[in-house]
């Protein structure tokens, strides 16, 4: 890709001393370019660092061009990026290949974050909470009626008809259970995923109520959903296992019913606005759309193309690329509703590893960012579904407790998440770092490679 | 908000009166034995429903058509029941067969035949149905005798579970759906035509396509009539005294006429122009009040009932008392002159109150859209109007003539969503709505575009919200002192300015809100006084 080349200049080398002598008329006129250009370049310098004034190293750091150049030329995306943060500084923010036919991929593309979405539903959650409007400890049923007296699916030996039984709750769905994915919501998808009976028979009770999973245009609004699904069985008892699920749904509706505003609005005046990030939404403005990355669908194989808008629907997965800009434009979906860019997604995690400040702007106190990203919140269980063992969960983000398991995040204390169009991000608390990867790419399936490997190189970056 | 709790009549009187008067046939029959402990359940009998909008539905008035006719058949009978709707089928399905529910609502087709055998249905509405097209894709219309094989060689969208052996039969594709998916398919030209149920299609078309209702036409000959029943479950021993309850109750309803009120109240074009739309519900502590869906002063669809909601539920509180809104069509609304209301008094033309409490305030507004009057609208006089069509909602139109001779066309539509669809069109140059009420509209239905649609305040026209207690409520005056109390207990503890905040955003309050307030309810004071 041209832009990652090295740039051409007008040095001429002497290779005897290997001192680089600048013609003088082009370096005045470069100075001159510099010193008009110094606002824009001075505001960047503030962010973007040589990887080595932040204890990274920039010859290891290129091993990310080189493995996403790969990528791209296998056609195992079209086109991505990657940040690597340290310290409060970018040291590393490039982009690779195409965003949409015809267009390149550039920093300040807009992706669609989907799973990347619950940090911020669950930040809003801990604003109210530290406002003291809400207990972790409340039952859900509080705020939102419906969910009172719920009942749970067990599933019972075979030949039975029907193959299960509805029994109730032992006890209420909890705030922390949503937060933490233990309320025994569910999701429509993850009977793809986990297509044994049980899942497959709350897919089938999702599906006939018309629940969204929040990757698709969408009728209604959040309200209308989580109402309907208050009323639909659990997958397991509240408290008792891991199930990801539509729990962050629930929880943007709540931010709702407790601020009186809409999730879109409440982000924005309280998230959005205070840390600068002018380019998240649930739907872009129109001027903005030009800048949204198309999402691109792979075989792994060396083929790739570009989806077209519209719901589509695998098995019990329906997403669509154009619920952005298409469709009723009503449902804010907490759980993956958003839009966003490298560098606003940047700022919220900085904001995380400065213990819930930045740019002098305090937005969560240093306890309740350590409850939120510091703390299990999920027992004897393990964070499966994306990690595994020696993973736990806090309150929206998977924590590794153990670096001895298959996957590795770098340090006891990282705490990630990932959004579904192949997006991740990771936090280090320990090194200091932010590590984020962003492409738009179907199936989520291919992604897990490249991630890892890019989890690696900016591990192995570290030369401090 | 999922059950409908109508206690008419003590339940241990009629209830045990009933069975023991069954419990001699019953006993000589393979029934249980009938006693005291049997018959004095503490809990009101529940029967199970799925959402099946506008027949059984959590959004309609009264829950809908049958769960209407159900309660009232059930209040004819003096059973204390209530109807629990079930967001699905399948779970409405498996209370009856497995949870030992003493009945559930539904279609007929709802249980298999073995199902069936456990269960004894009584029919409680008629269905009918028809073939649907969406008219710009057969401009040319469609239509059939009667006969399928007219329809031969066309898709047809068919209701997940129907029965599509005939159409297959008659070599025409079906893609089955859910009803809402089949309407948005027949209207992107996948489907020719859709088999549904009359009233059920006509409310999604209102719902979704209010723009359109025309488009969606129904062949000329009905397809079908189906029965909607009450299924209820064989293995409960109090069946039998249900189903005979509700049979009388029904015969009851039919015979009084209330049935065809119930009825008339849901169709398309209301019939009566006196609405008995809703019976106040008499039970101690619990006062209930129609309003329009109004957002965000009051509407089911927000937290609280919205803002006015909300208000009233703090005042309720306050005073040790419930209160419970039910949800009408404006033009239903207006010509209920029996009952409880919110809302604008002057709009309630013709009925008497024993009490008018305002509770909060609106503004009314002209809105246009800026990308098609670059140059904007200045209003200052009627007259800088003349040449610019002005849409409203129907039903608050007043004095159609008046306009009809100036030069200001004015057109109605049937809510503010398509008020502001029809504004961003450029079919209507403004619209004239409550402010509050547009700008909650715009920001749902526009997000990204809430800056293109410009409010015009119209200078002095703060209107009050407000509580009506109907004169013939029993204690009314009374009621409403205590209201009038419980307002002013929340406005003194802050409460009602964290509403009012939360809602129109801190520090946004207008800063005549509480005088506009208080003359509103002085004005009101007075007006009874005399």
């Amino acid at each position: 890709m041209e832009q990652n080349r090295m740039p051409m200049t007008q040095w001429s080398w002497n290779p005897a001393s290997h001192v680089p002598r600048i013609n003088s008329r082009f370096f005045t006129f470069v100075m001159f370019l510099l010193l008009c250009a110094a606002p824009v370049i001075g505001q960047k310098a503030l962010q973007e660092q040589k990887p080595e004034a932040v204890g990274l190293s920039s010859e290891r750091l290129g091993r990310i061009d080189v493995l996403m150049n790969r990528m791209v030329d296998e056609k195992k995306m079209a086109g991505g990026i990657v940040l690597v943060a340290r310290q409060g500084k970018i040291a590393y923010l490039k982009a690779f290949g195409l965003a949409d036919h015809g267009k390149t991929m550039v920093k300040d593309t807009l992706f669609r974050i989907a799973s990347m979405s619950k940090p911020f539903t669950s930040m809003a959650i801990m604003l109210l909470y530290e406002e003291g409007r809400i207990l972790l400890s409340d039952p859900i049923s509080k705020y939102i009626p419906e969910f009172k007296n719920p009942k749970v699916i067990e599933m019972l030996p075979k030949g039975q008809n029907p193959p299960f039984k509805l029994v109730p709750a032992k006890r209420e769905i909890t705030i922390r259970d949503l937060l933490s994915h233990t309320s025994g919501l569910s999701y429509r998808f993850l009977a793809n995923w986990y297509p044994d009976p049980k899942h497959r028979q709350l897919a089938s009770y999702y599906k006939e109520a018309g629940i969204s999973d929040g990757l698709s245009e969408t009728d209604g609004t959040i309200g209308d959903m989580v109402k309907t699904l208050a009323r639909l069985p659990l997958y397991a008892q509240p408290g008792d296992v891991f199930e990801y699920g539509l729990s962050a749904d629930v929880l943007g509706y709540l931010v709702e019913v407790v601020s009186g505003m809409t999730l879109a609005d409440f982000m924005h005046q309280r998230i959005f606005q205070p840390l600068k990030m002018n380019d998240t939404y649930f739907y872009p403005p129109e001027e903005k759309l030009g800048r949204l990355s198309a999402v691109w669908i792979s075989d792994g194989n060396g083929r790739i193309d570009k989806m077209t808008d519209g719901i589509k629907q695998e098995g019990d997965y329906v997403y669509s690329p154009s619920y952005q800009y298409k469709g009723p434009k009503t449902y804010y979906s907490g759980g993956g509703g958003l839009v966003s860019t490298a560098s606003d997604y940047f700022r919220f995690c900085q904001m995380l590893l400065n213990q819930g400040e930045l740019d002098g702007v305090r937005l969560l106190s240093r306890k309740t960012v350590e409850l939120m990203t510091a703390t299990n919140h999920i027992g004897d269980s393990d964070a499966k579904l994306l990690h595994g063992k020696g993973w736990k969960f806090g309150l929206g983000f998977a924590i590794e407790t153990d670096r001895g398991g298959d996957i590795d995040g770098g340090s006891v204390g990282v705490y990630e998440w990932a959004g579904i169009f192949s997006t991740r991000f990771s936090i280090d608390p320990r090194e200091k770092k932010i590590t984020i990867f962003l492409s738009q790419t179907h199936p989520f399936a291919l992604h897990f490679g490249i991630w890892d490997t890019i989890t690696v190189l900016s591990n192995s970056a570290i030369i401090d | 908000m999922s059950r409908a709790h109508h206690s008419i009549y003590s339940v241990a009187w009629k209830t045990v009166l009933l069975v023991i008067l069954t419990a001699s046939y019953a006993m000589a029959l393979t029934a249980p034995r009938f006693g005291p402990k049997l018959l004095k359940s503490e809990e009101t009998i529940k029967i199970f429903a799925y959402q099946y909008p506008p027949l059984v539905d959590l959004q309609t008035p009264g829950m809908g058509i049958v769960a209407n006719i159900v309660q009232a058949a059930f209040e004819e009978a003096g059973v204390d029941m209530q109807i629990d709707i079930l967001p699905v089928k399948s779970l409405a399905k498996y209370s009856v067969l497995n949870e030992n529910a003493i009945a559930v609502m539904g279609e007929s087709g709802l249980f298999s035949e073995m199902e069936s055998e456990k269960l004894v249905a009584v029919p409680c509405y008629e269905m009918t149905g028809g073939y649907y097209y969406y008219l710009p894709a057969h401009q040319e219309g469609m239509s059939w005798d009667g006969d399928l094989n007219k329809l031969r060689g066309y898709t047809c969208g068919a209701p997940t579970g129907e029965d599509i052996t005939s159409y297959e039969n008659a070599s025409i594709k079906v893609i089955q759906d859910d009803l809402k998916s089949l309407l948005r398919k027949l209207k992107e030209k996948e489907i020719d035509f859709i088999s549904a149920p009359d009233t059920v299609v006509r409310h999604y078309i209102q719902k979704f396509y209010s723009d359109e209702i025309n488009n969606f036409t129904k062949m000329k000959v009905s397809a079908w009539t189906a029965p909607f029943s009450i299924f209820f479950n064989k293995a409960n021993p109090l069946v039998e005294t249900l189903k005979n309850a509700y049979s009388e109750g029904l015969k009851e309803i039919k015979q009084n006429g209330k049935y065809d009120r119930i009825v008339s109240m849901y169709e398309e074009e209301g019939q009566s122009q006196i609405s008995n739309t809703y019976v106040s519900d008499m039970a101690p502590g619990i006062v209930e009040f129609g309003s329009s869906d109004t957002p965000p002063f009051w509407s089911p669809t927000l937290p609280g009932n919205g803002m006015a909601g909300e208000i009233l539920s703090a005042i309720f509180a306050e005073i040790n008392m419930r209160s419970r809104i039910l949800y009408f069509p404006l033009k239903r609304l207006y010509t209920d002159l029996r009952n409880n209301h919110l809302g604008d008094p002057d709009n309630f033309v013709g009925q008497q109150f024993s009490a008018i409490i305002p509770v909060a305030l609106y503004r009314a507004a002209l809105f246009y859209y800026k990308p098609r009057h670059k140059e904007g609208i200045a209003y200052k006089k009627q007259e800088d109007l003349s040449g610019y069509t002005i849409g409203v909602i129907r039903g608050t139109l007043e004095d159609k003539d008046y306009f009809d001779k100036s030069i200001i066309k004015v057109t109605e539509a049937d809510n503010e969503q398509s008020l502001f669809r029809q504004l961003k069109e450029g079919r209507i140059d403004l619209c004239g709505i409550i402010k509050e009420t547009g700008e909650f509209t715009i920001k749902k239905e526009f997000p990204g575009e809430v800056d293109n649609f410009v409010p015009i305040e119209i200078p002095n026209s703060f209107g009050p919200v407000t509580v009506m207690i109907d004169w013939n409520y029993p204690d009314g005056k009374n009621l409403g002192a205590k209201i009038d109390e419980g307002l002013k207990k929340i406005i003194e503890n802050g409460k009602y300015l964290q509403i009012l905040e939360r809602h129109l955003g801190k520090g946004k309050v207008p800063d005549d809100w509480f005088v506009e307030l208080e003359k509103s309810r002085m004005k009101y004071q007075q007006r009874q006084k005399n």
